[in-house]
């Protein structure tokens, strides 16, 4: 591709740096050191800017369109994170001006106050999001490998495996708020009825809610997480496995040997995203149960928006989320850990 | 050996057929339950069979709210749209193909930004839109009012600079060589020139990923809206104003008019499961393509 004055280009310089190293490169390629200037005439100051702007050209131009992008992304992340550790140290409804009162709401977070109220949303929430991302993981690798095979309708199983992904997680909550109601005609007693059940009262039940509640989340997640894996195991190698059958391989072999190996960036990748997903249910507590029955779908992440926006005890609040940062960055830290041991990066 | 083949593919397509069907039958049961009568509904076995298409039924709910919630939503989706991909674009080319001193602090800074999840920021976010200034009576410290809160701008203000889409559009930059914009820049090209003609046609399936990511992501938006315009119904996003159209005829107990709920969750739903369908190709190969090289 490219005439022959793309072709003359010098190939030697690194693909990242090739525009500007190469510009430099033609411009010393057309006055060679060694031969002096004839006529050194100073140079004017427009000439001059125009030298300058030429060589820098790189330069002005990435910062005039980063320098705005920059301050923006700063004022809308780093300010509000900033916020967001600053009002954890206050006692602060908003509307009267803030106490200072130290790492007392901190130390709220991990106390026994209410019958170690907050440990318990924070063990519930952990328990919740290791449920979640092990269904999830375990799940989407099974139907991924399923669906690696030469299949008709493949592409048309992959689809209703990703449909759920795509609506709203608070409209879709609604129609299962819609499904789970209580009555005898309720759709889901109304099904299970048909069969032959008895109706449950499934909003108030302290051991189906959050088995709805975890598998809900599931059901949302894990088309993401097929797509992914499908992907990264269509791009395994296939000479690998030809390799390993000639060798004499079983297939319980290739699948310990070569396939998941070759699996874990992907592995890595899904896990990391798909934890900061599974820490954040939300939607079932928030529009179906209200934290019920006897806070057993009361997660982390709807006590904070309960405590800030409800009880309008911000400093609560953002403690909370505090934690949930922290946790969050501890638990991606350790999986990045385990990823650098294993691979020796 | 074939009769294992056999085995395998037969079961394959078994459990394909029998989880596909449970992945998709609550979404299913709703829509096929839009177009039922209220008693052919409660008849249903496994799934409601259609046997009508109630007008009355889609007016109601569209006149309720639902079709104002379309065109702010359509608004805001279009606007958040055309900024996701000038600014990505904008932020892909520049660090992928310019070279300038703090370019890799810079990327790293942005990239900060997709760790972070955005549910801790609701707090602080709220904070930053309640003192806003001279916004909603508040002075030039933003002192005074309430800022943004309820106001329709609070929709509008934020997440101009999205990190996942220039991280998307450095990695399909850093595929393309140089050498076609080199060519341009001889005939005198401009810089928006080279991104938007170049190699824009070039980026199709990034540019599609991320029209429907962004897509989804503006019209499924729920929580913050329901934080900060709450009480002014005429700028509720759809997610949001779902929500008080079907509460209003729901009952937990006793008999619920169950199609004429269905068909208010459809008309919810429909958008982001045909803008799926029809661009699905795409959007697994731009997603799929950055997020294993990354």
């Amino acid at each position: 591709m490219g005439g022959p004055l793309l072709t003359a280009l010098p190939t030697h310089c690194p693909p990242l740096y090739r525009p500007t190293a190469c510009r430099v490169q033609k411009d010393t390629v057309n006055t060679p050191p060694h031969q002096p200037v004839l006529s050194p005439a100073p140079l004017s100051p427009s000439q001059r800017f125009g030298r300058w702007y030429r060589r820098r050209r790189d330069a002005i131009v990435a910062w005039t369109f980063l320098t705005p992008m920059v301050i923006y992304f700063v004022v809308m992340t780093f300010v509000p994170l900033a916020f967001l550790i600053g009002i954890s140290f206050t006692e602060w409804n908003i509307i009267s001006p803030p106490q200072w009162v130290g790492l007392r709401n901190l130390k709220t977070v991990f106390s026994s106050f209410d019958n170690w109220f907050y440990p318990r949303v924070i063990g519930r929430t952990i328990l919740y999001a290791v449920a979640i991302l092990t269904l999830n993981i375990a799940g989407g690798f099974f139907v991924a490998l399923v669906l690696n095979q030469s299949l008709k309708g493949k592409g048309l199983f992959r689809t209703m495996w990703y449909v759920p992904s795509v609506f709203s997680g608070a409209v879709v909550a609604l129609l299962l708020k819609i499904y789970l109601a209580g009555s005898s005609i309720g759709v889901l007693n109304m099904l299970i009825g048909n069969f032959g059940f008895e109706p449950v009262d499934w909003v108030n039940h302290h051991v189906w809610m959050p088995i709805i509640g975890v598998l809900f989340v599931v059901w949302q997640g894990i088309g993401f997480t097929v797509i992914f894996f499908l992907a990264g195991l269509q791009a395994i190698d296939e000479n690998l496995y030809d390799a390993a059958k000639i060798d004499g391989a079983n297939s319980r072999q290739l699948l310990r040997f070569i396939t998941i190996p070759q699996m874990i960036p992907v592995l890595l990748f899904i896990s990391v995203t798909g934890l900061i997903g599974s820490m954040q249910m939300w939607e079932v507590p928030k529009i179906i149960t209200a934290g019920g029955p006897n806070y057993m779908t009361y997660t982390l992440v709807y006590s904070i928006q309960n405590d800030s926006f409800a009880a309008l005890d911000m400093g609560m609040g953002t403690a909370q989320s505090l934690v949930l940062f922290a946790m969050l960055l501890v638990f991606i830290g350790w999986q990045l850990n385990q990823y650098r041991q294993q691979h020796g990066v | 050996m074939k009769n294992q083949r056999f085995i395998v593919r037969t079961l394959s397509y078994l459990f394909l057929g029998v989880s596909s069907f449970i992945m998709i039958y609550p979404v299913l049961f709703m829509a096929l339950g839009a177009f039922t009568t209220k008693n052919r509904f409660l008849e249903a076995d496994i799934l409601p069979i259609p046997n009508t298409f109630n007008v009355t039924l889609f007016q109601r709910a569209l006149g309720a709210g639902v079709w104002d919630a379309y065109v702010f939503t359509l608004q805001r989706c279009a606007f958040y749209i055309v900024i996701t991909l000038f600014v990505g674009l904008l932020g892909g080319y520049i660090f992928s193909k310019l070279n300038f001193p703090g370019k890799n602090k810079v990327f790293l800074l942005f990239l900060s930004g997709m760790v972070m999840p955005g549910i801790l920021m609701l707090v602080p976010m709220y904070l930053l839109m309640a003192w806003f200034p001279f916004f909603g009576g508040n002075n030039w410290l933003g002192q005074g009012g309430h800022g943004l809160i309820g106001q329709w701008p609070v929709l509008f203000v934020y997440g101009w600079v999205p990190p996942f889409a220039i991280f998307l559009f450095k990695q399909s930059f850093d595929m393309l060589p140089s050498e076609y914009e080199d060519a341009a820049k001889m005939d005198g090209a401009g810089m928006f020139t080279i991104i938007f003609r170049i190699y824009g046609p070039l980026l199709k399936p990034p540019i599609v990923a991320l029209f429907i990511v962004t897509f989804l992501g503006v019209w499924n938006e729920y929580l913050w809206p329901s934080l900060t315009i709450a009480g002014h119904p005429e700028f509720y996003p759809i997610a949001y104003r779902i929500q008080s159209v079907i509460l209003s005829d729901y009952s937990p107990v006793g008999t619920t008019d169950y199609p004429a709920l269905m068909v208010r969750t459809f008309l919810a739903t429909w958008p982001p499961a045909l803008v799926y369908f029809l661009l699905q190709r795409y959007f697994v190969q731009g997603l799929v393509a950055s997020g294993l090289k990354g």
